[in-house]
């Protein structure tokens, strides 16, 4: 029996279907990040009980260099952008578009990290290092645990550039698209937090 | 026919206004600590208003994408996420801050 009425139904039934399970996935995705943002939310209440313990050694002000930090910032920012941008050419299905602003985004996700062990190295280097007080073993691990994340959706955009490279612009893949997305827009809101509260209040 | 058409009619344009308002927002910041014309307690809370701002910013700028706004059970849960954030950053910074009073210690 092939009523189209039916077939239409079928199909029309079959799209529902895929549509509530992206929508699952995304609120899925949503408690992850949520949880995720607890987990940083404590980082910084400790790294704020800490920030004064220096046992002597050095202090926030005069340790970080801000130009530093703020190219970190521009780089992590126009990241988000790219981002959005091949978020835009993917939605329109437009591959070639949506793979180049991809790759945009991994080179400057790149930059960032690659600032960050640079930064992490030096301090290292000078003494400075997780085990010399509370106040840098708090540091480190607040700006590991985000350069960690951030070294993390770099893979992330690697595997997604490949799908897209081999399978196309199919649901499944645009679905991931759009939770990686949420998850690199999202760390660049806990950098807001990094650089206000660990970096610029520490050099007030 | 796509939802997501009508969704992202004006995307481009919101991501550039977000990244506007974001370089504007950074550059307030780090111009401030550069000029410091206040200090102290003070000039911490006008770096977290900047930072708070900036926030809702991104969130509406740039995650709006995936953010369906009326989605019960997300927005149910971002509450969640911020009481419980509320609480346990709130609790441990009154907490370690009035155990430090007490020690009388300046530095650790």
């Amino acid at each position: 029996m092939s009523d189209p009425a039916d077939t239409a139904q079928a199909r029309t039934a079959v799209q529902t279907a895929e549509l509530q399970a992206v929508e699952e996935r995304q609120t899925g995705f949503w408690l992850y990040l949520l949880s995720d943002a607890v987990i940083f939310s404590l980082l910084f209440a400790t790294f704020g009980v800490m920030a004064g313990r220096t046992a002597g050694g050095p202090s926030a002000a005069g340790l970080f260099d801000l130009t530093h930090v703020f190219a970190e910032t521009m780089l992590l920012l126009a990241s988000s952008f790219t981002f959005g941008l091949a978020s835009l050419a993917a939605d329109d299905g437009r591959t070639t578009p949506a793979i180049a602003w991809l790759v945009i985004t991994f080179v400057l996700g790149l930059g960032f990290v690659a600032m960050e062990l640079t930064e992490f190295s030096g301090m290292i280097a000078e003494g400075a290092g997780p085990q010399r007080s509370g106040f840098l073993s708090a540091f480190f691990t607040l700006v590991g645990t985000h350069g960690l994340h951030v070294t993390a959706g770099l893979v992330w955009i690697a595997v997604m550039t490949g799908q897209i490279a081999w399978k196309g612009l199919t649901g499944p893949v645009l679905s991931r698209l759009q939770r990686l997305g949420l998850f690199w827009h999202f760390l660049d809101i806990v950098w807001i937090g990094v650089f206000t509260f660990v970096y610029l209040a520490g050099s007030l | 026919m796509n939802p997501r058409t009508s969704l992202h009619a004006s995307g481009a344009g919101r991501l550039v206004t977000g990244l506007a308002l974001a370089l504007v927002l950074t550059l307030a910041a780090f111009l401030f600590v550069w000029v410091k014309p206040v200090t102290g307690g003070a000039g911490l809370s006008v770096l977290a208003g900047l930072a708070a701002v900036q926030m809702l910013v991104h969130l509406r700028y740039f995650l709006h994408m995936g953010w369906r706004t009326g989605k019960r059970d997300i927005n149910l849960a971002v509450i969640l996420a911020v009481v419980v954030i509320c609480i346990m950053v709130g609790g441990t910074i009154w907490i370690m801050h009035n155990l430090d009073m007490r020690m009388m210690t300046g530095t650790g």
